[in-house]
């Protein structure tokens, strides 16, 4: 609750990203994700963060792949899952511009799962259950989530908590930028993403963000998501608002 | 018909109650991974049922409407079935939703703490105040059953219950008004699927009033579509040819306006609407099974030619003709609620994402047949122990 | 006569109604009490302290300790919360007094070394965020604001969890409504929102669910 606004956001270089896929490991880890039984799919896991490929379309040696990694966009302006969610389950925190979802308000209707454009929401099909012993590398500031209710990434918003109240111990009401890291971010190993403040002007988020390369997803939608992604390539730019059916059956998300 | 032989046309239905409640039994204890639904699937063939079992279920407050509020007496030859199968399709409905949510105890939730821009906060409230309003007005049927009016005091509420009818009518409306055009509201109002979103008139999407009309469209063709198949099945005259003309009328006209707004609709949202998000608004139909032929079936197949039909044979054809038509029309309203549900959520929304589709599994097969078998134990008690059809004794006689 | 038979008739009605409404009015009072003071009896189980402890004697003129000088923080800026057992060691190596509860402590848990396994009143649900560093050293907020009196009792009072949620009737309440009905209801949802909105705070669900 401290009294400068600031919008979080991230610059995801996909010219970098070599979908490795350590952010949706970290995420998985960091936010208590369980892992799922043994008849769940691709459609049916949890992946907060997830990594979809693209291709140019063209044959070798020519063909070039791209991978998005997709967590939630946290629309600015009004996000389809906001005003849809019927018990206010869903909220933008004003502070920190962040779509917040609270997993025990929601009842699980899903509605805010088909108004997503990106798919970034995640519905728990299962109870959570951990292999024995793994129960112990849960992270105490996450709570679990039940069977029957919808998450999504918050940004790791308790990771800001604790920078908020190591700050506040030092009798700070500010935190430093760079206190608060989301895990995927951290867990980069090509840094392909930069996370922090977009109002904040002298951030490299928002500098990266301003680049003529940078771009957002379905940014026509009007949505006005806090992820930007940036690419020196124009064809992987102009996959941002590629009708989907121009090139149908040459593209595929990665399973 | 003899109490063994309506036994024995009961027995499957039973059957099919009992498999049905066991898949419920499953969903509820084990999860909804017991279906076959996914992130992506988010809303799968229960969410089909809903939309389709609400559209069917007009014909109780457009009936109702028509008699106590524009005062066609004719049509009270109807009006008790009408409320019958407004009643089983509207428990059947919520039944279902209760164990579509991942969490059915948290339902309240809604109530308690209502986001009011939300179109399924509205669907909620609506679709359960106008249960209790079709109990209530199933509530006289009841207390007029042969031994339960022996007793006074049941008489007597009977009668109160009765003087209320036209302000239950007027509610059930209202609220009917409401619901129906917030389910498709639901859909319309998507931005992230180009496919169902719809500019909007005043506050709400097209398909809010499209979605209103067509439920008055569905309802009076499911109610002629009933009262025919029960009068074949009992061997009885129901209802004199008037009604069946006057319902003829009724379920031809209504799709007929349907249709054409319908049409209107479709050709703004291909030639203004998708064209302003960047998009060709026949590149949705690329997409097989989908493709173009659904469109067609929808507007022409099931929407046209029923209605015209409907509306000048009214005189001339023979009833298995009205009755097909009016078949026709139901078919073509579900299809409209399966295309908003299931093709919607098929359609890739970003370059990089894929065309899905999904098969239900037996446990979502099984709810749906629930529903199915229990309006047909339900209506067929209540038209073996309760007098749906005033003028059935009377056309009995002659 | 017929008049009398309809006054006889008209008496008997009013007395219906009165007998109507004096059984209307009994069976709202009695549902009130059942709902208010019966049922959570019921619902709510009592578990006492696994030993007894003065907080007056210890803030108190003799001892003069502050909150802090037991309930600290760590460095990270997390609260500790109740201290450990070494901090009582810290004077009660060995009996200093009279009471036979701190003979209990020292011979039941400071020589043996063994933690006190005492029963919080104030843990929150599991899904609740909260930060003693954020309130007591940046917003400034007196212990007691929130842990009315503690420090003023004599004994520890028997604590209370639900039976069915397991929460503590001090972070739950008693009644949906804002009826505080024990003395120490500081920590309720209602109560954290209700002071925030009092000093122009304005929060978002996330900021205290996790």
């Amino acid at each position: 609750m401290s009294a400068k606004r600031a919008k979080y956001g991230m610059v995801i270089d996909v010219d970098r990203c070599t979908g490795c896929g350590a952010c949706m490991i970290a995420c998985a880890a960091e936010n208590n994700v369980p892992p799922g039984p043994a008849d769940s799919t691709d459609r049916t896991g949890i992946t907060l963060m997830r990594i979809y490929r693209a291709d140019n379309g063209k044959d070798f040696p020519e063909n070039e792949s791209v991978f998005f990694p997709v967590s939630c966009q946290q629309c600015d302006h009004h996000p389809p899952c906001v005003s849809v969610c019927p018990q206010n389950a869903v909220e933008v925190d004003a502070a920190t511009g962040i779509v917040a979802q609270i997993p025990v308000r929601c009842l699980g209707c899903r509605y805010c799962m088909a108004a997503c454009p990106y798919h970034a929401r995640y519905f728990n099909w299962w109870d959570p259950v951990w292999p024995e012993g793994m129960e112990r590398e849960l992270n105490p500031d996450v709570s679990l989530r039940m069977r029957g209710v919808v998450e999504k990434c918050n940004l790791c918003f308790h990771r800001l908590q604790t920078a908020r109240e190591k700050a506040a111990a030092e009798g700070r009401a500010e935190i430093i930028a760079g206190e608060y890291v989301p895990a995927c971010v951290e867990a980069c190993p090509a840094a392909a993403i930069t996370f922090g403040d977009l109002l904040d002007e002298e951030s490299e988020v928002h500098r990266l963000s301003q680049r003529g390369e940078s771009f957002r997803l379905l940014e026509r939608l009007g949505t006005g998501p806090k992820v930007y992604y940036t690419s020196e390539r124009e064809w992987v730019r102009a996959l941002a608002e590629k009708d989907p059916a121009s090139t149908p059956g040459r593209t595929a998300a990665t399973d | 018909m003899p109490f063994g032989k309506f036994v024995s046309l009961m027995i499957p239905w039973t059957i099919l109650l009992l498999i049905g409640m066991y898949a419920i039994f499953l969903c509820l204890t084990k999860g909804l991974n017991q279906t076959n639904m996914d992130n992506r699937f988010a809303f799968g063939v229960w969410i089909f049922l809903d939309l389709s079992v609400i559209a069917l279920g007009a014909g109780a407050f457009f009936t109702g409407f028509l008699v106590y509020i524009m005062k066609r007496d004719e049509l009270r030859a109807v009006i008790n079935s009408a409320v019958v199968l407004g009643f089983i399709c509207y428990s059947g409905a919520i039944l279902i939703l209760m164990v579509d949510v991942g969490q059915p105890l948290r339902a309240w939730f809604t109530f308690w703490h209502p986001n009011i821009h939300s179109m399924l906060t509205e669907v909620t409230f609506c679709i359960t105040c106008y249960l209790a309003v079709l109990s209530v007005e199933y509530a006289p049927l009841v207390l007029k059953n042969k031994k339960l009016k022996e007793i006074p005091a049941f008489l007597a509420m009977e009668y109160e219950l009765h003087r209320i009818m036209p302000v239950l009518a007027g509610v059930g409306t209202f609220l009917s008004f409401f619901h129906q055009g917030s389910l498709g509201g639901l859909f319309g109002v998507l931005q992230a699927h180009p496919f169902a979103f719809r500019e909007g008139l005043a506050i709400w999407p097209t398909t809010f009033f499209l979605f209103i009309i067509s439920a008055a469209a569905a309802g009076p063709s499911f109610i002629l579509l009933t009262t025919w198949i029960v009068s074949r099945i009992s061997r009885k005259r129901l209802v004199s040819e008037s009604v069946y003309t006057l319902l003829a009328r009724i379920s031809g006209s209504i799709p007929l306006v349907y249709v054409l707004l319908k049409s209107i609709d479709t050709f703004t949202w291909l030639n203004r609407t998708v064209p302003q998000m960047g998009l060709s608004g026949m590149s949705f139909f690329l997409w097989a099974p989908f493709n173009i032929w659904i469109l067609f079936v929808e507007i022409i197949v099931f929407g046209l030619i029923p209605s015209l039909l409907l509306i000048f044979g009214g005189g001339r054809l023979r009833a298995g003709w009205l009755v097909a038509s009016a078949a026709l029309v139901c078919c073509g309203i579900l299809l409209n609620r399966f295309v908003m549900t299931i093709q919607t959520l098929s359609l890739p929304t970003m370059a990089f994402d894929r065309f899905m589709l999904y098969t239900p599994s037996w446990q979502e097969i099984s709810a749906f047949l629930f529903v199915v078998a229990y309006g047909v134990i339900i209506y067929s008690l209540s038209f073996r122990y309760l007098r749906l059809f005033p003028q059935e004794t009377e056309l009995d006689r002659n | 006569m017929k008049a009398t038979e309809v006054g006889k008739k008209s008496t008997t009605k009013n007395a219906d109604d009165v007998r109507g409404k004096t059984i209307f009015f009994f069976g709202i009072v009695g549902m009130l009490l059942f709902g208010w003071i019966i049922f959570p009896l019921f619902i709510y189980e009592q578990v006492d302290q696994p030993i007894q402890f003065s907080h007056r004697t210890h803030s108190g003129d003799n001892v003069a300790l502050k909150c802090a000088d037991c309930h600290s923080f760590d460095k990270d800026g997390r609260f500790v919360g109740i201290p450990a057992v070494s901090k009582c060691a810290g004077c009660h190596s060995h009996t200093i007094g009279a009471s036979g509860e701190e003979k209990r402590l020292v011979e039941d848990y400071v020589i043996k070394n063994r933690e006190i396994p005492w029963v919080v009143y104030s843990s929150q649900p599991e899904n609740v965020y909260f930060s003693h560093a954020t309130h007591v050293k940046l917003g400034k907020v007196d212990c007691i604001s929130c842990h009315f009196g503690h420090q003023y009792t004599d004994r520890l009072r028997p604590a209370m969890f639900s039976r069915i949620s397991g929460y503590s009737l001090d972070v739950f309440g008693s009644t949906l409504f804002d009826v505080p009905s024990t003395p120490s209801t500081g920590m309720r949802m209602d109560d954290c929102a209700g002071c925030h909105s009092k000093h122009g705070f304005k929060e978002t669900c996330i900021d205290c669910h996790k």
